[in-house]
C-alpha cells in the first residue's frame, strides 16, 4: 500500500465520524495552545528581565574601566577600581585572543561642551545660555546589539557618521526638552583643546552641530552623548594635539576609556572576567545577578513546560482513546485489508497516519491560537504597565524555533499515542477481524 | 444481463473445449486438523480433512452452520495456518509460511470474495479496486481498475461508494478487486448469502465466467444446494469432517 493511499485512508477515516476527530483534535489543540502561550510568555518576559539586568546588551557583556583592578575584583559583580591604567591596542589584542571571547568592543569618551538651541541671532544671550559641560561616549555603533544600549525613542546615529547623534535622558533633564521634541533638533557641540598662551591656559573648540536621532538608555560610558566612535576618534585627537586642561579638561591619558567585551556563552563570563582582571583591568558585569536570575527563570520554566506537558499529556491520551476506539470499529476493515493481502506495516502506517494527522493540524491551529495568546498577553500587560506609568515590554516576537518544536512536538506525540492502538490493529488476526464482520 | 450470460456461454464452451489461458493453483489438504481455544475447552473446526483439489476446478463447499467451512477457506486462504497436517496450493506449504509470506500469498495468488462484500466504505468503487491492486505495487492500478469495472459492467459506477451501490454491484466490485491481482485460486465465502434471487445468479454468471476465462481455481462456500449445483465438484462438511 503506497504512503498516498494510507494518507486517503487516514483521511478519510477522520472524516467518517467528524464529531470525534474534531473533539480529539481540540484536545490535541487545547494543549498545544497552553504549551506555546506558556512558553512564549516565559521566553519573553525571560529575556526581557535579562535584558533589563544587562541595560539591554547580551547577559554576556563586560564592562572594562580604564581602572586598575583591586584584589577582590574577581569575586563581585560591582566595578573595583584602584586607579588609573591606561587600555591599548595591546590590551585588545590580549582580550581579543581569548577563545571565550565573543568580540571586544572599545569605548571612547570625551568631555565636550553642550549647547541646545535656539542658535544664531535667536541664540539665548551668553549670560543666560543653557550650555553645560557633558561627556560624548563614542563606540562602533555597528555592533550595538552587544552593547548595553536601549533605545527609548527614534535610533542609534549611522556608523561612522559625524552629523549625527543620540541623547540620554540627561540631556532632556538638562536642556529642558521633553523627548518627543528634543527628536529632530540639533545640537551645537564643542569639543575643547587647552593651550597655552601669553595670558596663561586657554581652551579654544572646534565646534559641531549634529541631528538628535535617538534617545538612549546606556551603560557604555558616563555621558549625554552616545556617538560613533569615529567622532570621539576626532575629538580626542583635538585634545591631544593641545596641552592638558587641568581639571576642566584634562588630556585623556588612555587611548580607550573603556572596552565592553562579549563573552561566548554565560558559561564563559567568569573566564573572561578572570582574564581581564589577571591583565589588571577592573571591570564589572552583572554575572552572580544574572547566573541567579537564570536559575529562578529556569524554575518557572519547567514548572510551566510541566503545566503545558500535563495538558499534551492529556491530548495525547485522548489521541489514544480515539484510535482504540477507531481499531475496535474497523476490525472488519483491517480483516479484509489483511485478506487481499495488506501487510502488518500497511496497517500500523494507516493508523499511525491519522494520529499524526491529528497531531499535525491540532499542532497548527493550537500553536496559532498560543502565539495569539501570548501576544494578548502582551497587549493587556503593556497597557496596565503603561497606566501604571513604567516602560512597556515587548511581547510577541514570533520564535520560529517555538513554532517547529510545537507542530512537530504535538504531531510526534499523537503518533507516539497512537502507537499502541496501530500496534493493536496491525496485529489482529485476518480470521478473527473477518469474523467480526 | 444478456451481455454477461453470453459471454458465460462462450467461456464454458471455452472451459468445456480445454482452452483456458493458464491453470490455477491445486490443492491439497493432509490430515489437516484445526481447533479454536474457547475458554480452557478445545473446539474442533477440522478433522482430519484430506482433500484434492485440481489446478483449473470449480469446488462447491456446503455444510450446516459451525461445520468449518469458513475455517477452512481461511486455512487455504492463508488467512491462518492449520495446527496439523499438510496444506499446499500450488507450490506454497501454507504451514510452513511466515505471516509476511502470507501476506504475499495472499496479495499475489487468492482473490477473496466475502459474504458482505467486504468492500472500504471510505473509498469508492475503483479506489477499493485500485487500494488492492497497490498492495502488489502495480504501475497500472488505474487502468487495471477501469477495465476490471468494465467487466463486470460497472464502469458507470466507478465513483461510487459501496452504500450506494445495491448488493448485487457491491459483489461486482467486490469480484473485480478479487481479480485485480491476476490470482490463480479465487476462495467465495457465501458469494450470494446477501442477495436477492436475481443479483446472486448475475453474481454466479460473473464468476463463473471469471473461473472460465482466467483458468483459475474457484472454491464457493455455500449454503445454497442451487448454487452448488453449478460447481463441477461438490464437498459437503459436517462437523469438521469432510464427506465427498
Amino acid at each position: 500500500m503506497s504512503w498516498l493511499d494510507s494518507l486517503t485512508l487516514a483521511s478519510r477515516s477522520l472524516r467518517r465520524r467528524p464529531g470525534r476527530a474534531l473533539l480529539t483534535i481540540l484536545a490535541v489543540t487545547l494543549g498545544a495552545t497552553l504549551l506555546v502561550a506558556l512558553a512564549s510568555v516565559a521566553t519573553s518576559a525571560g529575556s526581557r528581565i535579562v535584558s533589563k539586568l544587562t541595560n539591554g546588551g547580551p547577559a554576556t557583556a563586560i564592562k572594562v574601566s580604564a581602572s586598575k583592578a583591586d584584589s577582590d575584583q574577581a569575586y563581585t559583580d560591582d566595578l573595583r577600581a584602584a586607579g588609573p591604567r591606561a587600555i591599548t591596542d595591546a590590551t585588545l589584542n590580549a582580550a581579543r585572543q581569548s577563545s571565550h571571547v565573543a568580540t571586544v568592543i572599545p569605548v571612547i569618551a570625551s568631555r565636550i561642551l553642550a549647547v541646545p538651541p535656539p542658535f544664531g541671532s535667536a541664540a539665548t544671550p551668553i549670560s543666560e545660555v543653557s550650555a553645560f559641560g557633558d561627556t560624548m561616549v563614542g563606540v562602533d555603533l555597528t555592533q550595538v546589539r552587544n552593547l548595553p544600549i536601549t533605545i527609548l525613542a527614534g535610533r542609534v546615529p549611522h556608523p561612522g557618521s559625524l552629523t549625527e547623534v543620540a541623547i540620554t535622558e540627561s540631556y532632556l533633564d538638562r536642556s529642558g526638552m521633553s523627548l518627543a521634541s528634543a527628536l529632530g533638533t540639533q545640537v551645537e557641540i564643542a569639543e575643547p583643546q587647552a593651550f597655552q598662551s601669553q595670558g596663561g591656559l586657554q581652551f579654544r573648540a572646534r565646534w559641531i552641530r549634529a541631528e538628535i536621532v535617538g534617545v538612549v538608555s546606556q551603560q557604555v560610558g558616563s555621558g549625554a552623548f552616545l556617538v560613533p566612535i569615529e567622532q570621539a576618534q576626532l575629538a580626542q585627537t583635538w585634545a591631544l594635539s593641545g596641552v592638558d586642561g587641568g581639571d576642566a579638561f584634562p588630556l585623556p591619558a588612555s587611548k580607550y576609556s573603556g572596552l565592553i567585551v562579549v563573552a561566548s556563552s554565560l558559561d564563559d563570563v567568569h573566564a573572561v572576567r578572570q582574564m581581564i582582571t589577571g591583565l589588571g583591568y577592573a571591570n564589572t558585569a552583572p554575572e552572580h545577578l544574572v547566573a541567579s536570575v537564570l536559575r529562578y527563570l529556569r524554575v518557572v520554566d519547567i514548572v510551566l513546560a510541566g503545566i503545558g506537558a500535563i495538558a499534551l499529556g492529556i491530548a495525547g491520551l485522548g489521541v489514544a482513546n480515539a484510535l482504540v476506539a477507531a481499531v475496535r470499529e474497523r476490525r472488519r476493515e483491517i480483516g479484509v485489508l489483511k485478506a487481499i493481502g495488506a501487510r502488518d506495516r500497511d496497517i500500523l502506517r494507516w493508523f499511525l497516519l491519522e494520529a499524526f494527522t491529528v497531531g499535525l493540524v491540532g499542532g497548527v491551529i493550537g500553536t496559532l491560537a498560543g502565539l495569539l495568546i501570548a501576544l494578548w498577553v502582551g497587549v493587556s500587560v503593556n497597557t496596565y504597565l503603561t497606566e501604571q506609568g513604567l516602560q512597556s515590554i515587548q511581547f510577541g516576537d514570533v520564535s520560529w524555533p517555538l513554532i517547529g518544536a510545537a507542530i512537530l512536538g504535538t504531531s510526534l506525540l499523537a503518533i507516539a499515542a497512537g502507537v499502541v492502538p496501530a500496534l493493536q490493529a496491525a496485529r489482529l488476526s485476518p480470521t478473527e477481524a473477518v469474523a467480526a464482520a | 444481463m444478456r451481455l454477461i450470460g453470453s459471454r458465460l456461454a462462450q467461456a464454458r464452451d471455452v472451459a468445456h473445449g480445454h482452452k483456458v489461458a493458464r491453470l490455477g493453483s491445486a490443492i491439497h489438504l493432509r490430515g489437516v486438523n484445526h481447533w479454536y481455544r474457547s475458554g480452557r475447552s478445545r473446539v474442533e473446526a477440522l478433522h482430519e480433512v484430506e482433500l484434492e483439489i485440481q489446478a483449473g476446478g470449480y469446488i462447491a463447499l456446503t455444510g450446516p452452520s459451525g461445520a468449518g467451512k469458513s475455517t477452512l477457506l481461511s486455512l487455504i486462504g492463508g488467512l491462518e495456518r492449520p495446527q496439523s497436517g499438510t496444506l499446499t496450493v500450488g507450490q506454497h506449504d501454507l504451514r510452513a509460511m511466515r505471516a509476511d509470506e502470507l501476506a504475499t500469498y495472499r496479495r499475489t495468488t487468492i482473490g477473496f470474495i466475502f459474504q458482505h462484500f467486504g468492500l472500504l466504505d471510505l473509498l469508492s468503487a475503483r479506489e477499493n479496486i485500485e487500494l488492492a491492486a497497490s498492495l502488489s505495487a502495480s504501475s497500472k492500478r488505474r487502468p487495471q481498475a477501469r477495465e476490471l469495472l468494465e467487466e463486470v459492467g460497472l464502469l458507470d459506477r466507478a465513483e461510487h461508494r459501496p452504500g450506494q451501490l445495491s448488493g448485487g454491484e457491491r459483489q461486482r466490485v467486490a469480484i473485480a478487486r478479487a481479480l485485480v491481482n491476476d490470482p490463480s485460486l479465487i476462495l467465495a465465502d457465501e458469494p450470494t448469502g446477501n442477495l436477492d434471487a436475481d443479483s446472486a445468479m448475475r453474481v454466479l454468471d460473473l464468476l463463473e465466467r471469471v473461473h472460465s476465462e482466467r483458468g483459475c481455481t474457484l472454491l464457493v462456500v455455500t449454503h445454497n444446494e442451487a448454487v452448488a449445483q453449478r460447481a463441477e465438484q461438490r464437498y459437503r462438511l459436517d462437523a469438521g469432517r469432510l464427506l465427498a
